[in-house]
Formats: C-alpha cells, sequence, structure tokens
C-alpha cells in the first residue's frame, strides 16, 4: 500500500525519490566535474613548468643589451634583404653566362646595394665581352672589372677576375 | 545544512495538550526525549487556539537550534472525506477543486476558510483532509523564517499513523481505528483502497466505546462487511493490550521498543511518534 500524502507543507515526501534521484546524478555530474578539473589543473601545471623553461632558455640566449639604433640597422638590413629580388637577379647573372665563361662565386652585398662574382673566362677577350653583357642586364648597372689573373699553369692560360654591379633598384 | 542532517523533533498538537518528542539518532531504537505542556482548550473561538498558544513559547525556545520540526495535528483539528474518481477530471487543479466541492457539500460555508489536500496516489476513492487555514498560518508564524528551527511537515495524526503502520494492516481488508483523548477516528481498507473514514468527538476510552463507535460508523459504510479485528492505536493503559468488544477484536500497534517506552507513558508524545 503507498504512502499517504496529505502534508500541508511543502510535498516534499511525494518528491523524495525524485530528489534522491536528483541528488545522485548532481553528484554524479560533480564527480564528473572535479575529474575534469583536476585534469585541467594538471595540464595547466605541465603548461606553466614548460612555460618556465623556455623563458630560461629564452633569457640565456638573448643578446644582453641592444642600443635602439643598432637594432634599427639591423632591421633596416633585414628590409634591404627582403626587398632584392634575388632570384630575377640570379637568374640574370646566369643568363649572360657563355661557353666560354664559368660563374665560380656569387657575393651580394645588400647594404651596399652591389654584387661582386667571381669567373673564369677561356680568353681576355671572353672575359671583356662577359662584363659588357653583365652591365647590359636590367637589374644591374654600373658592371667593371675589378681584378683580373691569367692562370699561367693551365695549359689553356684561363683568365680569373672578378666584376662588381650595383643593383638597380628603387629605394 | 541538508534537512536530513538536523534533527527531528516532532510535535503533536490537540486541543489540550501539546508534545514535544525528540529521537535521539544514530540506532534503530533511539531514545526519545519528551515532554508534554498542557493547554486551555477554550482559549479561542477556535479549538486550535489554545495549542497555539501553547506552541508558541516552544517554538521560541527551539528557534536557535539546528532542527527539523514536523508537527502533527490531532484528529480535533482535521476533517477527512473520500472523494470517488471522477473520468471528467484532468489535472490535479480540478480534482482538488471537486474535493473542495465535496468537503462544502458536507460541511458547507465555513469549508471556504479551510486548505484542502487531496491524496495522489490512492486507487479509487481517494482521501482528502481539510485544516483550518487559520491554523496553518499560526503555525507557520511560530517558525519564522530567520531562526534555525526549520518546520518541514504539518500532517494529520491519520497521516502519519497510517504511514507507520501501513506494513502491520492486512492487504484485503484493515481497519485502523486512531483514538486521543475525546475523540475517534477508523479509517477502513479493502483491497489496498480507501473504504471509509468516520472521525467522531466523545469519550472513547475502553475498548465497548470502541466498539460503539465502530458499530455506528459501519452504519453508514455502504460497502462490504468490515474487517473484524481493528489495528487501533490508542492512549494507554487500554490501548495496550489486545482486547474485544461485540464482534470486534482490537489489537495493539507494536511500536519499536524506545519509543513504546515514550508512548506508553504519554499519548500526545504516542501521537508524535507516529511521524517518526
Amino acid at each position: 500500500m503507498p504512502r499517504l500524502e496529505l502534508d500541508y507543507m511543502a510535498a516534499a515526501q511525494r518528491l523524495r525519490w525524485q530528489g534522491v534521484a536528483l541528488l545522485a546524478v548532481a553528484l554524479a555530474v560533480a564527480g564528473i566535474l572535479v575529474a575534469h578539473y583536476r585534469a585541467i589543473q594538471a595540464e595547466r601545471v605541465a603548461l606553466s613548468a614548460r612555460l618556465e623553461l623556455l623563458d630560461a632558455g629564452y633569457a640565456i640566449g638573448r643578446p644582453a643589451a641592444v642600443k635602439p639604433e643598432q637594432e634599427e640597422r639591423v632591421v633596416e638590413t633585414v628590409l634591404h634583404q627582403l626587398t632584392v629580388p634575388w632570384p630575377q637577379m640570379i637568374e640574370s647573372i646566369e643568363a649572360t653566362a657563355s661557353n666560354e665563361v664559368v660563374l665560380l662565386q656569387l657575393q651580394p652585398e645588400p647594404e651596399r646595394r652591389i654584387v661582386r662574382l667571381t669567373a673564369e673566362a677561356g680568353s681576355p677577350e671572353a672575359m671583356l665581352d662577359y662584363v659588357r653583357r653583365l652591365g647590359e642586364s636590367k637589374l644591374l648597372d654600373g658592371a667593371h672589372l675589378v681584378s683580373h689573373q691569367i692562370r699561367r699553369e693551365d695549359a689553356v692560360h684561363p683568365v680569373q677576375f672578378v666584376a662588381q654591379a650595383s643593383l638597380r633598384i628603387a629605394r | 545544512m541538508s534537512l536530513l542532517l538536523r534533527e527531528r523533533v516532532l510535535i503533536a498538537l490537540a486541543p489540550g495538550a501539546i508534545a514535544i518528542a525528540r529521537p535521539g539518532r544514530g540506532s534503530r531504537a533511539p531514545e526519545v526525549r519528551y515532554r508534554t505542556v498542557h493547554c486551555d482548550a477554550a482559549a479561542g473561538p477556535d479549538p486550535w487556539r489554545g495549542a497555539v498558544a501553547a506552541l508558541a513559547p516552544v517554538a521560541e525556545s527551539l528557534r536557535d537550534e539546528r532542527i527539523a520540526v514536523t508537527v502533527v495535528l490531532s484528529n480535533h483539528f482535521v476533517r477527512y472525506t473520500l472523494v470517488s474518481p471522477d473520468a471528467n477530471l484532468d489535472t490535479e487543479a480540478e480534482e482538488l477543486a471537486y474535493a473542495r466541492y465535496c468537503f462544502a457539500r458536507i460541511h458547507g460555508e465555513r469549508s471556504k476558510a479551510w486548505q484542502v489536500r487531496l491524496d495522489p496516489r490512492s486507487a479509487g476513492a481517494r482521501l482528502a483532509s481539510a485544516v483550518d487555514d487559520g491554523l496553518l498560518r499560526a503555525l507557520r508564524d511560530c517558525f519564522r523564517p530567520g531562526g534555525r528551527a526549520r518546520l518541514v511537515s504539518i500532517q494529520p495524526y491519520l497521516m502519519a499513523a497510517y504511514n507507520r503502520w501501513r506494513r502491520q494492516l492486512p492487504a484485503s481488508a484493515a481497519a485502523l481505528l486512531l483514538v486521543e483523548p475525546g475523540r475517534a477516528c477508523i479509517a477502513r481498507l479493502r483491497r489496498g483502497r480507501w473504504s471509509a473514514v468516520h472521525s467522531a468527538k466523545g469519550n472513547f476510552s475502553s475498548a465497548p466505546e470502541w466498539a460503539q463507535f465502530l458499530d455506528r460508523e459501519q452504519q453508514l459504510d455502504t460497502g462490504d462487511g468490515a474487517p473484524s479485528e481493528v489495528l487501533v492505536h490508542a492512549p494507554p493503559p487500554t490501548g495496550l493490550q489486545p482486547s474485544a468488544a461485540g464482534n470486534w477484536r482490537f489489537k495493539p500497534i507494536a511500536e519499536p521498543a524506545a519509543a513504546g517506552s515514550a508512548s506508553r507513558q504519554d499519548p500526545y508524545c504516542a501521537m508524535a511518534m507516529c511521524a517518526l
């Protein structure tokens, strides 16, 4: 026989089992939340530890102090390097090569906006012809011979030379 | 703090006295501390005025205690009726309105001042109770919010007694007789369904008087024959021993040892302990 429910306060008895069920669900949810909270806390501690290690490493590798003007120069250099169209320039220099001239070394100097190259030619005429063609490039200006040397020890007497040109780039 | 963790205080409220019982916790047969405060049944226009006047200082003394208070209302303060099931009533509100109508049909205009409760679980006819709204407000005022003592339940004596001893009632046909000073109430069930409930004023201090009451009330019950064995909750000493009168055999309710000890000494404490 079921209980008799004639209570004049809130119907607490009627809701007893609903209340117990609700309490059980609430406890289960609370348990899940506590477990989740603990997992998050553990992750947070691990991340904090990693962050501290990274901070420590950055502090060791960082320069002691950089003056503002030095920093400005570094930034400017980097910006210049970024603005130089290296692929097009190299392509242009390679296009001036011939069967008689071999490019040995290419030394760009972005801060001075010049490019210096070392090459070897089969004859002095080929060398001069190469420097002239270099001057006709759209990206280079003021191409000239800096030095040259005839390699007597080689049987065909090749000419090793250094040429230099300015970069034709608007600032 | 959860109400489950509070100490329980059970208060029986009757026209002649109030009983305050404090069952201990932590064992199946807790020790019960109790006291009874007698009151003036003719203190006001309503029979409950004297009891509430006696309760007020008791409630004030309990105000700062972390307790959950249950008040058991004497049948002097409660009217009962059975409400027949009606297929046309769809909602709880409609069923409650119908229960109010049933009380109005029996008691007239004065029932408008009563609060009605309808047992939601009864199969077949449903038991309904009505209590003076002024009494309920007065009880709530005694345990106003702000104190640590909480009034958690106000229940009729029949509800408390039935819920406490329903497992001792035979399933096929059962009768529960509640006897208190100046009143008796008989509730009958047949196959788990309420079949009759009657309450009457009078002197019911012995088994022959109970038998007369049952004979009289049986005439009003149009159903099949009532069971001859009646479970009785009655004040000492008559309520403690099996007895017989007329066609009736009266079987006292078996109470737990400690609760029984307290109840054996005071009928109002016995009433309060029903809500344990």
